[in-house]
């Protein structure tokens, strides 16, 4: 698996077609298929992808960890920005929201993912 | 009512599930676990439910299967080189290293590790040079040559077994090279 170009160049074709998956389920879940834990899953098999191109220790996953816990905030807030209205909201706000929550809930779930597997792969030895 | 797609996915279902409690090889088990989760996410799809479909496919068929096949390299995955032109030996012969493979995988096996044969006509020069396989053995007319790498823990016991279950006409040579192994370097954080 090292250094074949084969797998290179496959994956390097391959990594944006998932990233622009992954954000697609992840927008569009609020009226078809997916959502934020589904497209955030799909985001996180692309740093996979990536680790099997070139497996170097060079993602910092400490930055990683903290956008996780800020992400999880923000995904509060977000939550209770709405908490006093009624449910008869504008159209409008109801979409917004609702992506704004998806968006939050999918990337923190592909860095959650990401740090399990970074972790495993790079620090969890025999 | 059931229709007949679903019927069959839940034969291939239980037979996938079947043989991957039966295989005898870890790698191989994972590998048709993914399968198996695949054919899974099928079948929620044909039950209606998208959304845990596309869970099942990305975490069961891609998140798991690699962490798996990455657990078990971390775990004891010995890899072996046979080195070897086959191009013109006669039937016997051929019958003869298949056999020694197998028994030596066997023997692996018993122990507890996971063998992993490659068979390759490259030059053994550049197989030492990336330092890829745990056991290199070369195999030319009457003579064995092996070399073991990082598993100084067994190398031992495969010398001799090997010398013990080889036909008594053929010549092993033995050396141990202590190199790192594949994929063994450790980090602590």
């Amino acid at each position: 698996m090292n250094n074949s170009p084969i797998v290179k160049t496959t994956a390097k074709i391959l990594i944006p077609f998932i990233i622009v998956f992954g954000l697609y389920v992840i927008i569009n879940g609020a009226d078809s298929v997916g959502g934020g834990f589904q497209g955030g899953a799909v985001l996180a098999s692309a740093f996979i992808v990536r680790w099997m191109v070139s497996p170097d220790e060079d993602i910092d996953i400490r930055y990683m960890k903290a956008a996780e816990r800020v992400l999880l905030l923000a995904l509060f807030l977000t939550g209770m920005l709405l908490l006093g209205r009624s449910m008869a909201m504008p159209y409008m706000t109801g979409r917004v929201w609702m992506v704004a929550v998806n968006l939050l809930i999918g990337i923190k779930v592909a860095c959650g993912l990401t740090i399990i597997f970074y972790r495993f792969v790079f620090f969890e030895s025999r | 009512m059931i229709s007949e797609l679903e019927i069959m996915l839940m034969i291939c279902l239980i037979v996938l599930a079947f043989i991957t409690v039966q295989t005898q090889k870890l790698r191989r088990s994972a590998v048709y676990l993914g399968a198996f989760s695949l054919l899974c996410s099928f079948a929620y799809l044909s039950y209606n439910a998208p959304d845990v479909a596309i869970a099942e496919a990305v975490i069961g068929c891609t998140l798991s299967t690699i962490l798996l096949l990455i657990a078990m390299k971390k775990y004891h995955v010995i890899t072996i080189f046979y080195v070897q032109d086959e191009a013109g030996d006669p039937a016997a012969i051929k019958k003869e290293r298949r056999e020694l493979t197998t028994s030596l995988e066997r023997f692996l096996l018993d122990r507890g590790f996971e063998p992993q044969t490659i068979s390759t006509d490259l030059d053994d020069r550049e197989l030492c040079e990336n330092e890829c396989f745990n056991l290199l053995i070369m195999h030319e007319k009457n003579d064995i040559t092996i070399y073991s790498s990082g598993i100084r823990y067994i190398a031992p016991d495969v010398q001799e077994y090997i010398v013990g279950h080889k036909p008594p006409h053929l010549n092993v040579s033995f050396y141990c090279v202590n190199e790192r192994a594949p994929g063994g370097e450790t980090y602590d954080e």
